[in-house]
């Protein structure tokens, strides 16, 4: 019975699902950047259209969504403008001290990167913020590595891929970002990594040291294209790992990916 | 025009759309409504598992280089759907009856969504945070997943319905002319 089950399907579904899982676990990179770059090439334009009619269409569909929350959403900013303005003299103050502070521990400003604006064009992934897809690529002097920051210093990602006008970013969001991080206050160091999408870990710290809710976590600038200070998110949660040896804490990322549309790639520093 | 080049640049057009329109439109949803993934259960359900085997390869490679993900993930997605929903080939659809559709619709969100928490279960490296995935997943946005289900559901009439004109039309091209028979 089995004999013929396999003569009949099973054979059938068996060989293309093995050779597609080998290719999956191998991963050829000169396979997947033959492959990206000649479809990405031909599809370019077409990508840059639709993108467009997307973002469009979708601002015109929550503009009716949201159309009876309006009215409300605007006494509340009323409110929120009159407290803001008067918070606004002490921030301009504490600017001042935070660029001293940045200074005495060594961050860079996060004004003093070279960067090359770019439009978030296609997605990968399914609501996992996986991958962001990008209108700029090697013509642009983009490489594969580089950081992808969001309003200029919130770190969003890095470049996984490159083709020729366009680039593929692997998300700080995604399971598969990895990045070295310091806590700004207390000068804990570990890594964050994406949750799938719904959310971000800083984890491997040590349990000498401390984390505190409410503190910054940013980028510390150890191995890889990313620079330090680059903002990665706030911690919300502290706890200890599984296994005791370590702590990690649950970050809140301050920007919305999936709706962000566009983003800058930092490719190198001012001088 | 060779019917493989269309059905070729018809899958690819679709991964196009699925990357840059609706992912885009659809971004903040817990599932993307799977519109490749329901084109190749639409052929498969019209023509049979055996020839859809190529295209739903040739759809995964597609989706995965315009995307910059893993090359072969999606081509395993589709083919395991094209395997699942073969078996209803010939079987199911006497006549292409709306409720039918639908239901298949409906299967065809839930296989996304199953291979999707499969994925996610590869990724994460221990129990609890794959218990913390799903129950984050679900509590988030109940009424995004239901939205996110119907919309699929529902569109993926109008994608059975545009597959199997469009594999019509391609019939067109494989028939072998008067003269040379």
């Amino acid at each position: 019975m089995f004999r013929a089950l396999w003569k009949m399907r099973l054979r059938k579904i068996v060989i293309p699902l093995l050779l597609c899982s080998a290719v999956a676990l191998w991963n050829p990179s000169f396979l997947s950047f033959a492959f990206q770059s000649i479809f990405n090439t031909i599809a370019f334009p077409t990508k840059n259209v639709l993108s467009f009619a997307a973002y469009h269409f979708r601002s015109a569909g929550s503009f009716f969504v949201s159309i009876g929350a309006m009215k409300q959403e605007y006494e509340k900013l009323l409110s929120e403008n009159a407290e803001l303005r008067a918070r606004n003299a002490t921030l301009a103050d504490m600017e001042r001290e935070n660029e001293a502070l940045r200074h005495e521990i060594g961050l860079l400003p996060r004004d003093r990167f070279r960067l090359v604006p770019a439009e978030v064009i296609g997605r990968g992934g399914s609501g996992s913020g996986g991958s962001l897809i990008l209108n700029v690529g090697e013509q642009s002097g983009v490489r594969k590595g580089m950081a992808v920051v969001v309003d200029r210093g919130v770190f969003a990602g890095r470049i996984g891929s490159v083709a020729p006008f366009s680039s593929g970013v692997i998300a700080v969001s995604d399971p598969e970002s990895i990045v070295n991080a310091v806590e700004t206050a207390t000068e804990a160091r570990g890594i964050v990594r994406g949750e799938y999408g719904l959310g971000l870990v800083f984890d491997m710290v040590l349990q000498s040291d401390t984390i505190r809710e409410g503190d910054e976590v940013v980028t510390s600038g150890l191995g890889g294209d990313i620079p330090k200070g680059l903002l990665v998110g706030t911690v919300i949660r502290q706890e200890s790992s599984i296994d005791q040896l370590f702590q990690r804490a649950t970050l809140a990322f301050p920007v919305r990916l999936d709706r962000t549309r566009f983003v800058f790639v930092v490719v190198g520093e001012k001088l | 025009m060779k019917p493989i080049l269309l059905r070729g640049a018809f899958f690819f057009a679709v991964a196009l759309l699925q990357v840059s329109l609706i992912q885009i439109l659809f971004s903040e949803w817990a599932i993307v409504p799977p519109l490749l993934l329901s084109s190749v259960v639409s052929w498969t359900l019209f023509r049979g598992f055996s020839p859809s085997r190529v295209w739903a390869i040739w759809a995964g490679i597609a989706i995965d280089s315009l995307a910059f993900s893993r090359l072969g993930v999606s081509s395993i997605e589709f083919l395991c759907a094209a395997a699942i929903f073969g078996f209803a080939t010939g079987r199911v659809l006497f006549g292409y009856g709306s409720m039918k559709l639908l239901f298949f619709g409906f299967a065809t969100w839930i296989f996304a969504l199953l291979f999707s928490f499969g994925k996610t279960l590869l990724v994460l490296p221990n129990f609890s945070e794959r218990v913390s995935f799903f129950v984050e997943f679900f509590t988030r946005s109940p009424a995004v997943i239901f939205a996110s289900f119907s919309v699929s559901s529902i569109g993926f009439i109008g994608v059975f319905f545009i597959t199997v004109a469009f594999e019509r039309y391609v019939e067109l091209f494989d028939r072998v002319p008067l003269g040379k028979r």
